[in-house]
């Protein structure tokens, strides 16, 4: 089974059906119609050179350029597509953890659910890339609207360890750098490690007109926190082990992780970032349909 | 504390099982990889003291509950002298003996509150009887109430009796009231026995040469009412005895006293005499000793006289220091005259001249001769009760039996008097063998000196030659013509055999320098021997005018002295049994010391009472006059003065009453040590110590749950 298959369930995309994701925001779009014919046009304007890295498409490598400083560089061309969307996708340890229930992680749920969704933009014609981060290594893919695309979009969400620290800070101001201003970015993330400084960055892309939403997505299991008898917790990023009792701490962390998710949901409201929190029992669809929904 | 099964404190290393189950839970605890370890771990921070403080506690209470299990098992118990045992709290079955004897006075206040804490400690389901040692007294406020034998459980009437209850006069046996009172505790079917004893368990209360018929095992307990010092004077004896000749009415009163303490002590003591103090001496008697005083008194002449003696300053013990006696001041000399030598022509009897000179006016009614003389014959003196008489007169008799010259010693040796008066039929060989120990000499044999027809008699017959002038006998011989004895013509006389010197005296001899009269004391009586007749065969002495009062003096100064001696001392409490016999026709009227009245019907001639009160008794017969009265029953009644002595008893011969209770202190536990056992308040603990185990392991969710259910449901 190839990886299209695996993102996109074919279920998903017909209850989805021919519904085209807009965003109301765009201001540039809006003036310019829909569809300025993205297979008509193409690349055509210059706009920078930049340092090749995987992800690349080489035929945009400058050979003139490689041949007089022996080093690759692609020529950046300014897009002409109506909108790009940026995934900014938390593939730290946390990510990694499933309940007992469901064998799905949070991390694979969001990949479906990133994958759903940039399929459904690149079907529209519209332009998406790929920013992860974790621990040491940043994954960029840059925003293409071009059919190919998605199986690139697909590799790379396939290829998402689920380990090591969450950098969501980094993350976010990576994208800041990096995405075309009036972009929309999509933040697909447990929030765990969000603290005020990641809720700071968000304000920051939401005053550089970036349009933001949070995915902000959860195990069952974290929230209700049902487990009976002595258990010695591992932490997935780290953080070490606690044997515990869970009834001894379960009020306390209900209270605290509740606590935390209405931060984030508060800081998101405030910011006026479309903000969604589900669980990975959730149906992809609802989630994909309340997004779009709230993006018409 | 102690352990009856100390083998279970094993069980305490079972203690660790708990620590042990939370380090082999600590590694089997699930692994669980979680993603928000960082609010579980600030959850953790904020609730670590609790849970930990928690864990803690549980872990505790477990360690602590197994190792009071394994305690509660090994059955601890530890020794306490206050609180019950299991066993004392059923019901038991108490005999309370109390000691009123006399010995109690001084502190019987102290015995009473002993009792009425004996008393008050009954529980309502209890058996109890209260016995005394002395249950014989005068009951307080006209309330009778007899000593019951048996175990009650009506506290009130026990508590009734109780209340009269006072000191007696008697002398009391604790031993046998203990010995009582483990019988009537035979008769109950109650789980427990005991005897509480409240004594002074002094000497006098118990025998010291009685072992129990059994021993004693119920519990004992002792309530020991120790005088506060066993200082003590008591006069032990009162004794009597006529002194000199019979007619003298000289008394010698002799007053023991006995000191029971151990320092000296000088004491005054008086004597009365039907009511009036007629002397009094001061007398020492040392630690331990005894100390005679000896009054000499002339009583005049009464039938009877009552007296007493006394201490004249009290001390503790009151009872033991006055002693009372009654002395009877006999009026007729009882003699016996054997006659050796009856004869139908009266002045031919042997015994004729003797027995008109004793009674000169023979069975004439009116007589006022103060001899009652009885006439028997060798063969009916046999068959004699001796004691009935002052003197025995031998009259010419040819020989005693043994047994009868046994019988005479014995008369003689008790106070009586003997005359012996010689004559032809005398057997010297019988004498000398049967009479040995009477006779003032020997018997050789007849010394005929004339006979009466013979013509040269005036010369060779012998006359009274010498008289001990300062014999009794021979007082009223020293008056004028008293010398007539002198002119007495004896013809034949009985030679004597020499005998060691002392033994006898020879108070009157003939001419010859024979002994005439001879008087030997054997015992507290005398024996005085005529070697001549009292008849004319061998003397004219009948006919002279100094025979009538020469025998009267004999048998007076041979009559038995009136005495104390022969009377066994009766102690009150006694039960006294007097031979009537044809004195009483209906009955006997007996007076008190207390002028109490008691009449009693003789049985079978006999009446038997028990003497209840220190004094003199009196008695009558049918009727209370002066005619009637019978004063040879008079006795009096005295303390008994073993009593007295304040000494405690010897352990080692209380041990032999008291048994159980030395049992018991063999065994190392003390009889007032209660067993205490702790583990019914161990497994109390180790209860709740398992539901407040229940309780704090118990999820805090659930009891949320619980307490939320139970709200709603309110």
């Amino acid at each position: 089974m190839g990886l299209k298959e695996t993102f996109l369930d074919p279920k998903v995309l017909e209850k989805l059906g021919n519904m085209n994701v807009r965003v109301d925001s765009l201001v540039v779009g809006i003036l310019n119609g829909m569809h300025r014919s993205p297979h008509k046009g193409g690349a055509v304007e210059f706009s920078e050179y930049k340092e090749y890295s995987p992800g690349h498409e080489i035929r945009h490598i400058d050979w003139k350029v490689f041949a007089k400083s022996d080093k690759f560089y692609v020529k950046q061309f300014q897009d002409e597509t109506n909108l790009r969307v940026y995934l900014v996708v938390d593939a730290s340890g946390s990510m990694a953890y499933h309940g007992d229930e469901t064998n799905l992680s949070k991390l694979r749920y969001i990949s479906f659910l990133a994958a759903t969704i940039s399929y459904l933009f690149i079907s529209q014609g519209d332009a998406v890339g790929l920013y992860s981060s974790h621990e040491d290594e940043n994954i960029f893919l840059p925003a293409s609207s071009r059919s190919t695309h998605l199986e690139d979009l697909f590799q790379v969400l396939d290829g998402l360890p689920g380990t090591g620290f969450s950098s969501l800070n980094d993350a976010l101001k990576e994208i800041a750098e990096r995405a075309k201003p009036r972009s929309k970015v999509l933040v697909f993330s447990d929030m765990l490690e969000a603290d005020e400084d990641a809720m700071a960055l968000l304000a920051v892309l939401r005053k550089r007109k970036y349009d933001v939403s949070m995915f902000h997505v959860l195990d069952k299991t974290e929230l209700e926190f049902p487990f009976e008898g002595m258990t010695n917790f591992v932490g997935l990023e780290g953080e070490g082990e606690l044997l515990i009792d869970p009834d001894d701490v379960r009020g306390e962390y209900k209270k605290l992780i509740n606590e935390h998710i209405k931060f984030i949901e508060d800081c998101c409201n405030a910011q006026q970032i479309s903000y969604s929190q589900f669980f990975t029992s959730d149906p992809i669809e609802e989630i994909i349909l309340e997004f779009l929904g709230g993006s018409t | 504390m102690s352990f009856i099964e100390p083998l279970f404190l094993i069980g305490l290393i079972a203690a660790l099982l708990p620590i042990l189950i939370h380090l082999i839970n600590r590694k089997k605890a699930v692994r669980r990889v979680f993603g928000p370890m960082r609010f579980l771990l600030q959850s953790q921070k904020r609730k670590a003291p609790g849970f930990k403080a928690r864990q803690f506690v549980l872990m505790s209470i477990r360690v602590v509950l197994v190792a009071l299990l394994a305690m509660a098992l090994a059955k601890p118990f530890f020794l306490s002298d206050s609180g019950l045992t299991a066993s004392e709290r059923l019901p038991s079955a108490t005999v309370i003996v109390v000691d009123n004897s006399f010995s109690m006075e001084a502190r019987w206040s102290e015995a009473r509150d002993a009792l009425e804490k004996e008393l008050s400690s009954l529980r309502t389901w209890d058996q109890v009887v209260v016995i005394t040692t002395n249950p014989t007294v005068p009951i307080q406020k006209e309330k009778k109430i007899e000593e019951s034998n048996k175990l009650s459980n009506n506290h009130d009437v026990v508590r009734d009796y109780a209340e009269t209850i006072l000191v007696s006069k008697e002398k009391g046996n604790v031993a046998a009231a203990i010995e009582r009172a483990s019988k009537i505790l035979t008769a109950s079917e109650l789980p427990n026995h005991r005897i509480a004893v409240i004594s002074d368990f002094s000497m006098g209360g118990f025998p010291t040469h009685v072992k129990p018929n059994q021993p004693i095992t119920d519990p004992v307990d002792e309530y020991r009412i120790r005088p506060k010092t066993t200082e003590n004077i008591a006069l032990v004896s009162v004794t009597y005895e006529q002194s000199g000749d019979a007619r003298d009415n000289l008394w010698l009163i002799r007053a023991t006293l006995k000191n029971f303490g151990t320092v000296p002590r000088s004491e005054q003591i008086e004597l009365e005499i039907d009511g009036k103090s007629v002397a009094g001496a001061q007398i020492s008697i040392p630690p331990n000793g005894i100390a005679t005083h000896v009054f000499r008194h002339v009583i005049e002449g009464k039938e009877r006289v009552r007296g007493r003696v006394r201490v004249s300053e009290a001390d503790q013990i009151s009872f033991d220091n006055v002693s009372h006696f009654v002395i009877l001041l006999r009026k007729k000399i009882n003699v016996l005259v054997v006659n050796g030598e009856p004869n139908s022509i009266s002045h031919r009897d042997e015994a004729f001249f003797l027995e008109r000179a004793l009674n000169p006016m023979g069975s004439i009614n009116g007589t006022e001769s103060n001899i009652n003389v009885s006439v028997t014959t060798r063969e009916g003196l046999e068959t004699r009760m001796l004691n009935d008489y002052d003197v025995v007169s031998l009259a010419n008799v040819s020989r005693v039996s043994p047994a009868t010259g046994k019988r005479l010693l014995t008369f003689v040796e008790d106070g009586g008097g003997l005359f012996i008066a010689m004559g032809d039929q005398v057997d010297p060989t019988a004498y000398n063998q049967h009479l040995e120990a009477l006779l003032p000499k020997p018997l050789r044999g007849l010394k005929r000196l004339a006979n009466r027809a013979d013509p040269d008699a005036p010369v060779k017959i012998t006359r009274i030659a010498t008289m001990k002038t300062s014999h009794p006998i021979f007082r009223v011989f020293e008056l004028p013509g008293g010398t007539s004895i002198r002119d007495t013509e004896v013809f034949s006389y009985m030679l004597l055999e020499p005998s060691p010197p002392g033994l006898s005296d020879t108070i009157m001899s003939y001419k010859d320098n024979a002994p005439a009269l001879l008087e030997r004391r054997v015992g507290r009586g005398s024996v005085i021997m005529l070697t001549t007749s009292v008849d004319d065969e061998w003397t004219d002495f009948p006919f002279r005018t100094s025979f009538l009062p020469m025998m009267r003096r004999i048998s007076q100064h041979l009559a038995k002295r009136v005495n104390s001696f022969d009377k066994k001392a009766i102690h009150i409490g006694d039960e006294v049994e007097l031979e009537i016999g044809s004195l009483v026709r209906e009955r006997l009227i007996i007076k008190t010391p207390s002028d109490a009245r008691i009449v009693l019907v003789p049985m079978d001639g006999k009446v038997s009472f028990g003497a209840q009160e220190a004094g003199v008794y009196e008695f009558w017969a049918d009727d209370e006059d002066d005619k009637n009265r019978l004063d040879a029953l008079s006795f009096a009644a005295n303390f008994d003065p073993e009593e007295s002595n304040l000494e405690p008893i010897d352990e080692a011969i209380l041990s032999q009453w008291i048994s159980a209770e030395k049992s018991d202190e063999k065994s190392g536990v003390k009889t007032n040590e209660r067993r205490v056992n702790l583990w019914p308040w161990l497994l109390f603990i180790v209860t709740m110590m398992l539901l407040l185990e229940t309780i704090v392991s118990t999820r805090q969710s659930v009891l949320v749950k619980l307490w939320n259910s139970i709200l709603n449901r309110s």
